[in-house]
């Protein structure tokens, strides 16, 4: 008798078992590791809710993460789960055969070695069941129930990241709440709508138009980032530490972005420049916005100055452009004359030994030459700018001056820039022109034509007009391409500074309002309430003793004593007509700056107390307690509103003050901001 | 011809005989499939049968018409209170043969080849002793000689549920000795009908023999020559396993209303009456099936029940579903 392994209807057999015998297993890993799943989708969703671990960018990358996880739990489910005997399938098979084959029994003989005729006819007779039973129903993969949580947990794991946002941040600034104590309390409910990101995008948007008009590119996507950033944070799909680390990166770069060596020796030559034009009439305006530095008001005299030329006569013109060639060459002589000067100077101390101050003039020497040469080129045309650019370029490499080198760089993509679009501007004009002429031979439209040759100089003013190379033309783009660079280093640095208040608002947001970083904050408000604070260098300066009232920072801001809920209301002591900027942010602990504390209770009724200043209408403090017990008035409200918070504006700028407290100023500002008409 | 033709053909011969059998004897008792086939799976098994019924059902028609089928001799013992076991063996009776006289055994109505022990139950214990004695040896001993009883020798035994007093229960060990208990069912409304028909009416019905001893006894062969897989056989044990109190995969109903469970004979009546079962299917080996079905008839009067479960009136039969939807066949 053949050996029943080797019988063809036992491999058949097998073959059947081996299938039913699988698709148990992916039964059982199903009924079993659905639970397991469960429990993994509950922890995600615990994970996520509560964002104990950082919440990742990429949906997809986070759906992978968690679907490698679960498939690989899955199959270890699977494979430590014990494999099914040959005899548990063959009952299996035969139950879903009715339970009566003789299926069973035939792998019960071929196991067993059983060689009875009977043996032999019954694995026959077992084949010819399975062939007429119905073998697929054997070991179903799932049962119904089961099959309707597959659908639903896989599109858990595809969607769930996207689905499950963060939950905004509900965090205190002012995190004292005494009950007891009935000292007025900011509580800051910064939910979504919150005025913190209102500002920071506030301020951003505004950078981002400057950066719009005269910033350069890289500025303004660094810009753009920083934005994002915020609005990410402000969705809860950036986690507060991420977005600083980024912000940090950003505010690098703009750093490095802001820093052009260039500029040194530019505003040095503009500055003499324009004390020479001041002189003039016609240039003075144009002066005084190249002495201030301000790049927006250059621009604006440069415009102006591009209308009156465009009603001059010709004459009138040269006349202007040599004054303004005089004016650069004066001023080039005498950059060239007080850096020879210091040459001298330098060699002098050198000989005495100084080496130090020897360097030092040495240096200033050579900005000085620079600027010179600076002043000398402006009203060169663009050619022999780039000339001269080159030949620094060369002397730079030679010394291996990397910041000059790159500084130079971007002075010559923009004088390339500026050339380029002076020829545009050009064929623009030329084919303006030409429209225009043929209105102008026209009769009716000969005046239109002129106007439209004119409109287009004056379009083109500021592009630089190639073909004419005039003098005037010329300095007036060295005057746009340096009140540029003076606005790029601008909003850089501006930049930075929001980076750096995101940044703070971003490591108060993770800790909940007490940061690392704002000890100083909490000492702060500590003095607010009226208890020592811990002696942070962040300390007020003393309160002011009247006499030297405003904004004398070195001694605090005078309104120790005016406005406490204490002692000396209403004295106007503290109240200043405004004065110089201190030495700085004060340094010693400010005291009991809001007075003491005092409980309000029912009874207590305030009592305005009169002022000693008569005839100058209410003081400060009467309308703002006016306007807060009869509701707000607004047109005095708003007025005193937007004084004090240009006052703040202008003391934010200064970089000394920590971006934590600059936040929070505006931050304060934004909340107490008039509504319903104000502005 | 090979070993497997040969087989094949013994199986073939098998069930059709066995399907003749049951046709001639559904001839003239009407329904009762489930007694008939338990009939004759203990005949087939070389087994005794105990039929439970009302009176009126056919039990007496049944095995009268199967000793009919089978062109074996009948007897019928009517057991009474006063009955003797002497009167079931045969007893030495003084003959006068050639002028001498001597003692002969007389034969009793137990040296035959099915044998109708009509209400066991009202013989004494000591006359269903003899009985149950000829039963297990299939040998009668009178006084020092043996006789062997005919072969094949079936005992069907019937009991009356109704009428308790002045009954003999019969002993749980003597219980043991029937393969199958069967119980007659009342027929119903259409089975009913059917009996008038067949027994009120002009019409006679003649059973003739279908199969005779030498071939129940070359069935009974065949049977015992199948092989029984160890996986089936293991499913009888756990079943038996499980109508024991002490036993592992023992529900816990059988915990609480049994007394003691089957006995090893209990197991051979299971797997005989299983191979049985398969053949009569054209099968060549056991299912599980095969199994669950003739468990019930094996066991329920093999099950002793305690008080807990009389008092409650649980069933060996409810137990035995219990205990079969327990235990996974594998």
């Amino acid at each position: 008798m053949a050996d029943m392994n080797d019988h063809k209807n036992i491999r058949d057999l097998n073959s059947v078992l081996g299938k039913t015998g699988m698709r148990l297993r992916i039964s059982r890993v199903c009924r079993y590791a659905l639970p397991v799943w469960a429990v993994l989708i509950t922890i995600l969703l615990v994970v996520r809710f509560f964002d104990i671990r950082e919440y990742m960018e990429h949906s997809l990358f986070v759906t992978l993460n968690w679907f490698a996880l679960i498939s690989g739990v899955l199959l270890a489910i699977g494979a430590l789960m014990p494999s099914f005997s040959r005899r548990h399938l063959a009952s299996i098979v035969d139950e879903a055969a009715g339970g009566n084959t003789v299926i069973p029994a035939a792998i019960a003989f071929q196991e067993d070695g059983e060689k009875s005729p009977f043996a032999e006819l019954a694995m026959e007779q077992a084949q010819q069941q399975l062939n007429e039973s119905n073998i697929p129903s054997a070991g179903r993969i799932v049962i119904p129930r089961e099959a309707a949580y597959i659908p639903f947990l896989a599109l858990a794991l595809i969607f769930l990241p996207a689905f499950v946002s963060k939950p905004a941040y509900d965090f205190k600034i002012f995190d004292f709440i005494d009950t007891d104590d009935h000292l007025v309390v900011i509580k800051a409910d910064f939910n979504t709508a919150d005025p913190q990101f209102a500002v920071l995008k506030d301020e951003l948007k505004d950078l981002l138009r400057k950066a719009s008009l005269m910033g350069d590119k890289r500025t303004k996507q660094l810009l753009n980032d920083l934005q994002k950033i915020v609005s990410d944070v402000e969705k809860g799909v950036l986690s507060p530490v991420k977005a600083a680390q980024k912000v940090e990166q950003i505010r690098k770069d703009l750093e490095d972005n802001s820093k052009d060596s260039l500029l040194d020796e530019k505003d040095i030559a503009f500055e003499e420049v324009a004390k020479n034009m001041r002189k003039e009439k016609d240039l003075k305006d144009l002066a005084e916005a190249l002495l201030k530095k301000d790049p927006m008001e250059i621009k604006k005299e440069l415009n102006e100055l591009d209308k009156k030329m465009s009603k001059m006569t010709e004459a009138q013109k040269k006349k202007l452009e040599e004054k303004m060639d005089k004016a650069a060459k004066d001023a080039a002589d005498k950059l060239k004359k007080d850096a020879d000067n210091l040459a001298k100077q330098s060699q002098a101390e050198s000989k005495k030994g100084n080496k130090s101050k020897a360097d030092s003039l040495n240096k200033k020497s050579k900005k000085l030459a620079k600027a010179s040469d600076l002043a000398k080129n402006m009203t060169k045309d663009i050619e022999k700018k780039k000339e001269y650019i080159r030949s620094r370029m060369e002397q730079a490499q030679k010394r291996n001056d990397k910041k000059e080198l790159e500084a130079l760089k971007k002075e010559m993509e923009k004088l390339q820039k500026q050339s380029q679009q002076g020829k545009q501007g050009q064929q623009g004009k030329q084919g303006q022109q030409g429209k225009q002429g043929q209105q102008g031979k026209q009769g009716q439209q000969g005046k239109q034509g002129q106007q439209g040759k004119q409109g287009q100089q004056g379009k083109q003013g500021q592009q630089g007009k190639q073909g004419q190379q005039s003098k005037s033309g010329n300095m007036k783009n060295s005057m746009d391409r340096y009140a540029r660079s003076r606005s790029e280093k601008n909003t850089s640095n501006q930049g930075k500074m929001t980076a750096e208040e995101i940044k703070e608002a971003m490591k108060r947001l993770r800790n909940q309002g007490a940061s690392k970083d704002s000890g100083g904050i909490k000492d702060f408000f500590d003095r607010a309430k009226g208890s020592k604070g811990g002696g942070s260098k962040m300390g007020q300066g003393k309160p002011g003793n009247g006499k030297n009232p405003g904004y004398k920072m070195g001694k605090g801001q005078g309104q120790g004593k005016g406005q406490g809920q204490g002692k000396g209301q209403g004295k106007g002591k503290g109240q200043g007509k405004g004065g110089g900027k201190g030495q700085g942010w004060g340094t010693a602990n400010g005291g009991k700056l809001m007075g003491k504390e005092t409980r309000l209770e029912k009874t207590v009724k305030d009592k305005q107390l009169t002022s000693k200043r008569h005839g100058d209408g209410p003081s400060r403090f009467d309308v703002i307690l006016g306007a807060s017990e009869k509701g707000f008035s607004k047109h005095n409200y708003t007025k005193v509103y937007v004084k004090y918070k240009e006052a703040a504006k202008e003391l934010l700028k200064d970089e000394k003050i920590p971006p934590t407290y600059k936040h929070l100023i505006k931050v304060y500002y934004r909340l107490i901001r008039p509504r319903d008409g104000g502005n | 011809m090979s070993d497997k033709e040969t087989v094949q053909k013994d199986v073939e011969h098998f069930g059709k005989s066995l399907n003749r059998l049951k046709d001639e004897i559904q001839k003239f008792i009407v329904g009762q499939d489930e007694v008939v086939s338990g009939t004759i799976t203990c005949l087939l098994s070389a087994g005794h049968v105990l039929l439970e019924g009302v009176p009126g059902l056919g039990k007496t028609m049944l095995v009268t018409t199967l000793a009919k089928a089978l062109e074996l001799p009948f007897s019928r013992i009517q057991f009474t209170p006063d009955l003797m076991p002497a009167d079931i063996l045969g007893t030495n009776v003084i003959i006068e043969e050639n002028g001498v006289k001597q003692f002969k055994f007389q034969r009793g109505p137990v040296f035959t080849n099915i044998l109708l022990a009509d209400e066991i139950n009202r013989a004494t214990p000591k006359t269903q002793s003899a009985l149950l004695e000829a039963m297990q040896e299939k040998i009668v001993t009178v006084g020092n000689t043996t006789y062997e009883l005919p072969k094949p020798f079936m005992v069907l035994a019937t009991q009356n549920p109704l009428e308790m007093e002045g009954t003999y229960p019969l002993p749980e060990a003597q219980v043991d000795r029937f393969m199958f208990k069967l119980i007659v069912p009342f027929p119903t409304k259409d089975e009913l009908h059917k009996i008038m028909e067949r027994t009120t009416g002009a019409k006679d019905i003649n059973i003739t023999p279908v199969i005779n001893g030498e071939t129940i006894m070359a069935m009974r062969n065949l049977v015992r020559s199948m092989p029984v897989p160890s996986n089936v056989q293991d499913y009888a044990l756990k079943i038996l396993s499980a109508t024991h109190p002490e036993g592992v995969d023992t529900p816990k109903e059988v915990k609480r209303y049994v007394r003691f469970g089957g006995s090893p004979r209990a197991a051979q009546a299971i797997l005989l009456a299983g191979r049985v079962r398969a053949l009569s299917e054209g099968r060549y080996a056991l299912s599980f099936d095969d199994i669950k079905k003739v468990a019930k008839p094996a066991l329920r009067h093999r099950l002793i029940l305690n008080f807990e479960a009389e008092a409650e009136g649980i069933k060996p039969d409810d137990l035995l579903d219990t205990i079969i939807k327990n235990i996974k066949a594998e």
